[in-house]
C-alpha cells in the first residue's frame, strides 16, 4: 500500500501547504486581471508568483540563486519543506526523484536555441542532485495529466520493491512561450474562469510547485490515519491530440476502473479537472455521467489557482486531502449557473461530506486521462478503528497487497514480459526484428511513403512524431482491433519535443512578427507522439511520456514492466524516440507482452 | 477574385501541411471541414493565424470561423468584404 507521508504547496496563495489550504477557505484567489507580461501583447488573467518573494525564500535557505533558474528554484523550495516533514533522508538511494512538468525552463530558447537549461532531464538532475539524490531521476512530460501519472509511476515504482520513497514534485513556471500557445488556441479566458458554468469561457493560466512524498505503508507508523493510493488509472481517448473526447471516452474509462472496488456512496468527491474550457468541463460532464456518477459532488478549483500545468494534479490532490480531514467538499469558485449538457452535483460554497474517499481525475492534450483515488484508513492501533468504512478502505486496497508478493525484495513485481517485437529507425538503416535494411531517404516523408499507407494526417504532424508513428505503423499494423484496444503506449527519450519547441519560439519571438503558431504550438507537448500512435490505431489504454538523460534500458524496463501492476494491458508498445534534424533521429521501440 | 482564390488556396495548403493536395483539387465551394478536405479544429485556428498574418484581418472570437471558412469562396468573399 502506497501512503503520503507529507506534503507541501508552493504558490501565490503560500509557501506551505497549510497557507495554501487556509487562503482557499477564506475565499482568496491567486488570479489577477489585465496583467502585462513577458513582453507579450495582450494582457492575461493569470496567477503569478512575485519573483522578489521567491529570491528571499531562496536567499533564506543559503540556495545559490545563479545555478538553478526560476522553475527549479520554486520546485526546490517545495521539496524543501515536504522532505522536512516527511523526515526522511533525501540522499538514500532508496528515494527516487519523480519531477512533473509540462516545459521546464522552455523559455530560455528564446536568447538561445541550444540552451542546455532547456532539458527537463537536466533540470531534473539539478533538483535530485540539490538533495544529493544518488538516483536517475524520472521526468514525467504527459501534459496536463503530468501531476498524475507522476503519482501513477510512483505507486508502481514503490510496489516494485525498488524504492522505499517517493519524492513526487510538480511545477511549472509561465513565460512568453506558454501563455502565447495557449492564446493561439484561444483558449484563455481574460477573467477568472468559471468551471462548469454557463458563461465560462476559457481557462485562467498559474504558477506554482508542489509536492508529495509517498512512502510503502509499513513507514509511517506513528500517524492515527493515512491517506493511502486506493486506485490509479490512465486512459486515452484515441480521438483527437488537442480536442476533448465528445464521448469523454478516455475519462469514463478512467472512472470506471477507479470505482472498481468502491461503493459509490463512499466516494466523497470527485476533484475533477474543470479548466473552463467549453469542451473539456462538457466532456467531463458527460464521462461523469456515463460512469454512474452524477449524484456525486463534483468540485473544481482552477478559480483558485488558474490551471497550474505539471503542479496541477499534485496541488488540487493535495488540497482534495486537507479537506476531507477536516470533513470538507472545497468549493467551485467561480461556478454559478449549470454549464454543462449534463449537470453535475456542483457548488460554489464549501460543503460538508462524511466520505473517507475521493477521486482526482485529469485530461489532457494528446488524448491523455488520468485519474487516482485516494483513500483515508485508520492504523492499527487507532482507537477509532472500529469504524465500518475502515474496513471497506481496506477492500480497495487488497489487488496492490496482492500484488506486492514481498515488500524487502529487490524486485517483487513478479512479473515476466517478452518482447514479441522490435524496431531501430535511424537516418541510415532500419533494423525489424531479424531483418535489417539500409537506406539513404532524405526525409522521413520519403520512409513513410516507402513503408506506411495512406495517412494524411502524417504530413501535419511534427517530425518526432512521424518518427515515432513510423515505427509503431510497421511495428502495429497487423495486430487485430481488439488487441492494439488494450495496449498501452510508454515512450521515453532526453530532450522532449526540443526540435518543434525551437520552432515554436521562432513564430513568436519577433516582435513585429508576432503569430504564434496553434498547429505548432500542439506538438511541443512531447506526450503528443503517444496520441498520435492511440488516434491511429485506436488504443485506448494508457499513454505515457517520460524524460531521461539517457537511455537506461534497466530503468525503463522498470517502469514499463510495473506498469503491469496496477493496470492490465494486453501488451505495451514501448522505447526511445528523439529527433534532433533529418540526419540525427533515433526510434528504438518493442512491444512487449506479459508472460505470467 | 480569381487570383485571391488561388492565392488562398496554396496558402492553405502550405500552412495546414495538405501535403498530398494541389490547388486544383480544391474546390472553390466544396466545405473544408468535416466530409470535404477534412480539416479539423486545430486548422481553423491556424486559418485564423493566416487571416491575420496575410490579410491584417483578427478574429477574435473562435465562433466566427465557423461561417467564414465553410469554404475557399467564403473566405474569400470575407476578405474581399473587409
Amino acid at each position: 500500500m502506497i501512503t503520503i507521508l507529507s506534503h507541501n504547496i508552493t504558490s501565490p496563495l503560500g509557501f506551505t501547504s497549510q497557507e495554501n489550504f487556509e487562503a482557499i477557505l477564506d475565499g482568496k484567489s491567486a488570479l489577477r486581471r489585465n496583467i502585462s507580461c513577458f513582453g507579450l501583447p495582450e494582457k492575461v488573467c493569470a496567477s503569478l508568483f512575485d519573483r522578489d518573494t521567491i529570491e528571499s525564500k531562496v536567499a533564506a535557505l543559503d540556495i545559490d540563486s545563479s545555478r538553478y533558474t526560476f522553475f527549479e528554484k520554486i520546485a526546490i523550495l517545495s521539496a524543501t519543506d515536504a522532505i522536512a516533514s516527511a523526515g526522511i533522508d533525501p540522499s538514500s538511494d532508496d528515494v527516487i526523484f519523480i519531477i512533473s512538468s509540462t516545459k521546464g525552463n522552455v523559455d530560455y530558447l528564446e536568447f538561445d536555441e541550444y540552451d542546455e537549461r532547456c532539458f527537463l532531464s537536466g533540470s531534473a538532475k539539478k533538483i535530485a542532485d540539490y538533495f544529493r539524490n544518488p538516483n536517475i531521476p524520472v521526468t514525467v512530460s504527459n501534459a496536463c495529466i503530468s501531476g498524475l501519472s507522476a503519482q501513477i509511476l510512483a505507486e508502481r515504482l514503490l510496489i516494485s520493491g525498488q524504492y522505499r520513497t517517493a519524492v513526487v514534485i510538480g511545477a511549472d513556471t509561465l513565460s512568453k512561450f506558454i501563455i502565447s500557445g495557449f492564446q493561439s488556441f484561444m483558449a484563455l479566458s481574460a477573467t477568472e474562469c468559471r468551471p462548469y458554468d454557463k458563461w465560462r469561457n476559457g481557462l485562467n493560466l498559474g504558477e506554482a510547485a508542489a509536492t508529495l512524498v509517498f512512502s510503502r505503508l509499513d513507514d509511517n507508523k506513528s500517524a492515527n490515519y493515512r491517506w493511502h493510493l486506493a486506485s490509479t488509472s490512465s486512459h486515452n481517448d484515441a480521438n483527437h491530440i488537442s480536442g476533448p473526447s465528445r464521448t469523454g471516452q478516455g475519462a469514463y474509462l478512467v472512472l470506471k476502473d477507479l470505482i472498481k472496488d468502491c461503493d459509490i456512496d463512499d466516494i466523497a468527491f470527485i476533484n475533477a479537472h474543470g479548466t473552463s474550457t467549453l469542451y473539456n468541463d462538457e466532456m467531463e460532464s458527460i464521462a461523469i455521467h456515463r460512469a454512474g456518477l452524477d449524484k456525486v459532488p463534483v468540485n473544481g478549483l482552477k478559480g483558485f489557482y488558474g490551471h497550474t500545468l505539471g503542479a496541477a494534479g499534485i496541488v488540487e490532490t493535495i488540497l482534495s486531502t486537507m479537506a476531507l480531514d477536516k470533513g470538507l467538499i472545497l468549493p467551485t469558485r467561480g461556478y454559478s449557473e449549470p454549464g454543462t449538457s449534463r449537470e453535475l452535483n456542483l457548488d460554489s460554497k464549501l460543503r460538508k461530506t462524511n466520505g473517507r474517499t475521493f477521486i482526482k481525475l485529469l485530461s489532457g492534450f494528446g488524448g491523455s486521462n488520468a485519474g487516482v483515488r485516494f483513500i483515508k484508513t485508520l492504523s492499527p492501533d487507532s482507537s477509532d478503528s472500529t469504524e465500518a468504512s475502515a474496513s471497506q478502505a481496506e477492500k480497495g486496497l487488497k489487488r496492490i497487497d496482492n500484488a506486492a508478493i514481498n515488500r524487502d525484495g529487490n524486485d517483487t513485481t513478479g512479473i515476466n514480459t517478452r518482447v514479441i517485437d522490435e524496431i531501430i529507425i535511424t537516418p541510415t538503416g532500419i533494423k525489424h526484428g531479424d531483418r535489417s535494411e539500409d537506406w539513404n531517404v532524405d526525409s522521413l516523408t520519403e520512409l513513410y511513403r516507402e513503408k506506411c499507407g495512406n495517412y494524411p494526417k502524417f504530413f501535419k504532424m511534427d517530425n518526432l512524431c512521424k518518427l515515432g508513428f513510423i515505427a509503431s505503423e510497421i511495428i502495429l499494423s497487423d495486430f487485430p482491433k481488439e488487441e492494439k484496444e488494450k495496449c498501452a503506449v510508454i515512450l521515453f527519450n532526453r530532450d522532449g519535443s526540443l526540435n518543434t519547441d525551437r520552432n515554436y519560439m521562432k513564430t513568436i519571438c519577433d516582435t513585429t512578427n508576432f503569430f504564434p503558431s496553434p498547429a505548432t504550438f500542439v506538438y511541443t507537448l512531447a506526450n503528443i507522439v503517444t496520441g498520435e500512435i492511440a488516434i491511429r490505431h485506436k488504443i485506448f489504454g494508457e499513454t505515457s511520456f517520460y524524460i531521461l538523460d539517457k537511455e537506461e534500458a534497466e530503468l525503463q524496463n522498470k517502469i514499463v514492466t510495473s506498469t503491469f501492476l496496477t493496470s492490465s494491458p494486453k501488451m505495451i508498445l514501448t522505447g526511445w524516440v528523439e529527433y534532433e534534424n533529418c540526419h540525427d533521429y533515433y526510434a528504438h521501440f518493442q512491444l512487449i507482452k506479459p508472460t505470467t | 477574385m480569381e487570383n485571391l482564390i488561388d492565392k488562398l488556396k496554396s496558402q492553405i495548403i502550405e500552412v495546414l501541411n495538405l501535403e498530398d493536395l494541389t490547388p486544383a483539387d480544391i474546390d472553390v465551394d466544396a466545405p473544408l471541414f468535416g466530409e470535404g478536405l477534412g480539416l479539423d479544429s486545430i486548422d481553423a485556428l491556424e486559418l485564423i493565424v493566416l487571416l491575420e498574418r496575410e490579410y491584417g484581418i483578427k478574429l477574435s472570437n473562435p465562433a466566427e470561423g465557423k461561417e467564414i471558412f465553410k469554404s475557399v469562396k467564403s473566405i474569400a468573399d470575407y476578405i474581399s468584404n473587409h
